[in-house]
């Protein structure tokens, strides 16, 4: 979408409010108006003079050429430029096009443009503006806690360090109250957050006499909602990540598993033309970041989103240097199935919980935007992974009985191994081609060579024998059971060196102070066969469409 | 966003290769290639329309027109207020499937979303094996209106999005919501929002279904 709002333009409205039969004849006859953007407004006077120089009349001869209202200039539009006839070194960039219907539907267009056609000042506001919005509140690029921080604890507003206190507090209260996050009081923390964020939105507008003038613009507004809601995941988005990694433990783990095993699926058996595979690499690399804890939930969607237009720039790239005669492109047809093969790649350790956590806790309102497009496919690539789970579904209980054997034969030789007191040697990574997680897990690996990753629980058991390496489950003197994962550390979830400067009291996390996780193979008696549990699918949805009373918008 | 501002959700769909996406791409940027570079995240567009004085922000979601990828169509389609399901004139298969498709939004949806069955490809008139007058009299009955384009030639094109825009903007505002106020916009908190996507016997294990 264009940053420029055309109804929030100065230059628009003060055409209808001031000026509104010029307007009207605008519509009845169907003139284009061009509107400079909002950015090259700064310090202009609207007259009627200067707006009549904007709006363009279709010359009855020419093709593309257009005369004024008032006649005092004539321009033609080449090439997304208006180009002045008497000058035509004057060529001012048509940004963005608009098209509008009079009352009986006869098209006309307004044209968002570069500079004024007449009457610009040339001078740039002094407001930064740094991102694609204009305005006081920027949209957050990366929607980090230290970003939102730094924006909602600026020198220039000092009443939001009042207000961000008092959040804090509540955050640490909401956390006591809430305890250990079970299935069972998730749904009352979700309504706690929704709360808390719509109070603090609010208290942030009333406190900020600028914000408040912004009240009216949603986009603005939306911006300060994600802010807020990147600070209150910086405090607590680790304890609800780490809540919803227990409630969900038993799926993640089963999608983890299914997804190790179907990592040698190639793009074709996914539904997505083969030559996207030398474009993955980048992606792939985009993807790892997916399962990290530290992340917000917009900024988990925003890897997602990353990693798809890593592969858009891939193939850019090698248009560019004309390496390929087929020219790519992601369509609706590819876009959820190259998530499925990013995901399955990348197998993230809680696959289940991603997904609930990016579904559930996003606050602000990203209806009618390409986030919820990109969420969207999201829950399409995981039941696009069920699918395949399900069709795979023989070749996946030959796995996994192959499994059960060889890892009886290993427990067999580990018992005799250790009465012998001999130590047992991992066995090493099979790494099936380049595109397989594994090749990219060991470029991770040793990038962020934390020497706490525990490798051993990340092989595919797929393509390499288990052993549960009891030198691990030692590290972790808490955690002897293997179901219990919570203790441990993912070499994919690293260092979680946690950037948030919130210390809470030890009793705020309970047992829910793990700060990190790690992948433990599951049960293999567990899951040999088929499903352990009933997965929601989507299929043909049933007949009956609830009428039930609309949730309100937390926004 | 001004407060009359109305937004609509559109999805595309239709069997593979029909030309959906060249459709929303003549729409959205006036051009047409065989094949695509795209500018944007192919999949998602939006466009800001101006009818009559009220402004309208259309998303268009376009979908993945596989078979095996239909019984995903329900997380697509479900908040729509209106559909554009698309056929090629010159392939009979194609004309099942959007049948099917559109059997399917009735079911799933009823009557809360606009129905635009599309015959694409006219500029292949010699090769046209479905006759206009069959596709008209069924959209015609199933309460859809029917549209012959060319995204390559440009036709019909913008005339279809404004008749569909029109429609749903009628529907939006004779529609009272629950409360007995008018359906402001179509975000995603109305009604078709609460098409509950579970399976239709939840102890399957084996998570058989009945759809094709």
């Amino acid at each position: 979408m264009d940053s420029e709002d055309l109804y929030n333009n100065v230059f628009l409205k003060t055409l209808k409010l001031k000026y509104p039969k010029t307007f009207q004849v605008i519509e009845s006859s169907c003139y284009m108006l061009c509107i400079p953007h909002s950015l090259s407004l700064y310090g202009m006077n609207i007259t009627q003079h200067v707006l009549e120089s904007h709006i363009l009349i279709g010359s009855k001869f020419y093709q593309d050429e257009y005369e004024t209202y008032n006649r005092n200039a004539t321009y033609t539009i080449e090439n997304s430029l208006i180009i002045d006839k008497a000058d035509p070194s004057k060529k001012i960039k048509i940004l963005f096009d608009e098209i509008c219907y009079n009352k009986d539907f006869k098209p006309y267009r307004f044209f968002c443009i570069e500079y004024p056609l007449v009457g610009g000042t040339g001078i740039k506001p002094s407001i930064s503006m740094d991102g694609e919005d204009f305005g006081l509140i920027s949209r957050p690029q990366k929607p980090t806690f230290d970003h939102s921080k730094t924006f909602l604890l600026s020198p220039s507003t000092p009443c939001n360090r009042i207000i961000i206190n008092k959040l804090d507090d509540d955050l640490g209260r909401v956390q006591n109250e809430i305890g250990v996050l079970t299935r069972t009081n998730e749904s009352q923390l979700l309504e706690q957050l929704k709360r808390l964020h719509e109070k603090y939105l609010d208290d942030l507008v009333c406190a900020n006499v600028e914000y408040k003038e912004l009240r009216s613009n949603e986009r603005q507004m939306n911006n300060l909602s994600m802010h807020l809601e990147s600070y209150i995941f910086g405090k607590i988005g680790k304890y609800v990540y780490n809540g919803l990694k227990d409630i969900h433990r038993e799926k993640n783990n089963f999608y983890y598993e299914k997804m190790l095993m179907l990592s040698d699926l190639s793009l074709e058996d996914m539904g997505v033309n083969g030559a996207f595979s030398v474009h993955m690499t980048k992606a792939l690399e985009a993807m790892f970041h997916f399962q990290h804890q530290d992340l917000t939930p917009i900024d988990k969607l925003l890897t997602v989103i990353q990693a798809s237009s890593e592969i858009e720039t891939s193939i850019k790239a090698s248009s560019l240097l004309q390496l390929s005669d087929q020219t790519l492109a992601i369509t609706g047809d590819e876009a959820f199935p190259l998530i499925s093969f990013l995901l399955i790649q990348t197998h993230p350790r809680n696959l289940e919980s991603d997904l609930q956590y990016c579904i559930n806790y996003i606050l602000s309102k990203i209806s009618s935007t390409s986030l919820e497009y990109n969420l969207i496919n999201l829950q399409a690539s995981l039941e696009h992974i069920k699918q395949l789970i399900e069709a795979n579904q023989n070749k996946l209980d030959q796995q996994a009985a192959k499994k059960v054997q060889d890892e009886q034969t290993l427990l067999e030789q580990q018992t005799s191994s250790s009465s012998s007191q001999q130590s047992i040697k991992k066995p090493p990574f099979n790494l099936p081609t380049y595109l397989s997680s594994n090749s990219l897990l060991s470029s991770y690996t040793s990038n962020n060579n934390n020497g706490s990753g525990n490798l051993s629980s990340f092989y595919s058991p797929s393509t390499s024998t288990i052993i549960p390496d009891s030198a691990s489950f030692e590290n972790h003197s808490n955690n002897n059971n293997i179901n219990n994962n919570n203790n441990t550390k993912s070499p994919l979830s690293p260092n979680n060196n946690n950037n948030s400067s919130y210390q809470p009291t030890i009793n705020r996390y309970l047992t829910n102070n793990n700060s990190s996780f790690s992948p433990q193979p599951p049960p293999v008696s567990k899951y040999n066969a088929s499903n352990p549990f009933p997965y929601q699918k989507y299929t043909k949805p049933p007949s009956v469409i609830s009428l039930d009373d609309d949730e309100g918008d937390p926004w | 966003m001004s407060e009359a501002e109305k937004s609509f959700k559109v999805v595309l769909l239709g069997e593979g290769c029909v030309g959906k996406t060249s459709i929303v791409l003549r729409y959205i940027q006036n051009t047409f290639v065989d094949k695509h570079v795209m500018t944007q995240h192919a999949g998602f567009f939006q466009k800001n329309i101006n009818i009559a004085g009220k402004r309208v922000g259309l998303t268009i979601w376009d979908t993945a027109g596989q078979e095996r990828f239909h019984a995903l169509g329900p997380i697509y389609y479900r908040g729509s207020q209106g559909a554009i399901v698309v056929y090629d004139i010159t392939d009979a298969d194609s004309y099942t499937k959007a049948k099917n498709w559109i059997k399917e939004l009735k079911a799933m949806l009823g009557n809360d979303i606009v129905l635009c069955l599309i015959g694409n490809k006219c500029d292949l008139e010699k090769s046209r094996v479905i006759t206009l007058e069959e596709s008209e009299a069924y959209a015609a009955s199933v309460g859809a209106k029917h549209y012959g384009t060319s995204a390559k030639l440009n036709k019909g094109v913008e005339e279809l999005f404004l008749d569909l825009t029109k429609r749903m903007l009628t529907k939006s505002t004779a529609i009272p919501t629950i409360s007995g106020s008018s359906n402001q916009g179509a975000t995603t908190s109305n009604r078709q929002d609460r098409i509950p996507i579970v399976p239709e016997n939840e102890n399957s294990q084996e998570g058989k279904t009945c759809c094709k």
